[in-house]
């Protein structure tokens, strides 16, 4: 009888569970997608992954904000911060803009062909704009734009740089970047004659003022 | 003896659980949540649907294997969120849960995990409260619209 008992109780048991298990398989839990980065594609086609602790989604106005703990795992660029906003507002004509504004403790991780560049700000913007330029003509004609502008005791190092300045723009079709209020430069020795991400220093205050104002 | 009579008890609670839903279950629950301002005011903008529903007090209606789904104004696919259970708030056009959920744009190029969210029809704002996950497809640059 003591056994029939067990029996009985591991059979609920087990029913039990079941169900629960049931009840709580998510329905698209087979279209899970892989890690980032785990896949065979090119780097520039794999995945993006943005983690945070919580985040709202305004879906009229395509605003997205991320908040506490967020960072955004990309092949070619890590990033870190406490509050993340995503505006990418619905255009025509071709035209696009997307900005994405990092604030509180931002550190942003990249590779170039310098190798790997690590920034530290309070805040980080970043825009992505597609214009196009012979709006109203048959042929249209767009320019694009990718700038990242870092305020808040920026910092970016490198294996041959340590730039100090506030603000730095990075422009990242040019990949290059300037500041009209540059505080201090660090260049490691045995590193001058690389190629260098930053602005030359001869042409650097003329492009920033120009850049600038 | 008694451990037996517990045992056998508790397997026909499980078992009748697990089969007979409880008798104000509505299957296939399906509901249009709000629809496009004219001239587009018969495409549905969102509409909710779920295995089973079992309606509470107050206006709330417990939803299991829910799916969400909004619209362009086209009536082509926006987003789908899939939850196991939610709440739908009738009388405010809302749904939530504090268990996990999925959001996939229609386009595949946007993947969303979580856990607990908020989901008003209204403004069609969507809050998730835990452990987001973004998963974004294609080139970062130019396809960065979550």
């Amino acid at each position: 009888m003591r056994i029939f008992s067990l029996v009985c109780l591991m059979l609920a048991a087990s029913i039990a569970v079941r169900a629960q298990t049931n009840t709580a398989t998510p329905a698209v839990g087979t279209n899970a997608t892989p890690a980032a980065g785990r896949s065979n594609a090119p780097i520039e086609l794999r995945p993006t992954e943005i983690q945070s602790k919580s985040c709202q989604f305004f879906m009229k106005s395509n605003v997205y904000v991320y908040r506490d703990d967020v960072r955004i795992d990309n092949p070619q660029m890590k990033l870190a911060c406490e509050l993340l906003t995503v505006e990418a507002p619905k255009l025509t004509n071709g035209n696009k803009l997307n900005r994405a504004t990092a604030l509180t403790n931002v550190v942003i991780d990249w590779v170039d062909n310098n190798g790997t560049n690590h920034a530290t700000s309070d805040k980080a913007v970043y825009t992505y704009v597609i214009t196009n330029l012979a709006e109203g003509l048959t042929q249209p004609h767009f320019e694009t734009s990718s700038i990242v502008v870092l305020t808040g005791n920026p910092v970016v190092t490198n294996h041959m740089f340590r730039w100090e300045g506030d603000p730095l723009n990075w422009d990242r079709i040019k990949d290059v970047i300037t500041s009209p209020n540059f505080k201090q430069q660090t260049i490691y020795q045995g590193e001058t004659n690389t190629s260098s991400l930053f602005e030359p220093p001869t042409s650097k205050s003329s492009k920033t003022n120009s850049v600038t104002k | 003896m008694a451990a037996g009579l517990v045992g056998c008890f508790v397997l026909c609670l499980a078992v009748t659980s697990a089969q007979t839903p409880p008798s104000n279950t509505i299957k296939n629950f399906r509901a249009p949540l709000e629809y496009f301002d004219p001239p587009h005011e018969l495409q549905m903008k969102s509409f909710l649907e779920g295995a089973e529903a079992e309606p509470q007090s107050d206006g709330l209606i417990l939803i299991r294997d829910a799916k969400l789904q909004t619209f362009h104004e086209n009536g082509s696919n926006e987003m789908t969120v899939v939850t196991p259970l939610c709440t739908f708030d009738s009388k405010s056009q809302t749904v939530s849960s504090a268990g996990p959920l999925q959001v996939q744009s229609s386009d595949e190029k946007l993947l969303l995990e979580g856990q607990g969210f908020f989901w008003q029809a209204t403004n069609s704002d969507l809050i998730i409260s835990n452990r987001v996950r973004t998963t974004v497809r294609g080139p970062l640059t130019n396809s960065f619209t979550p």
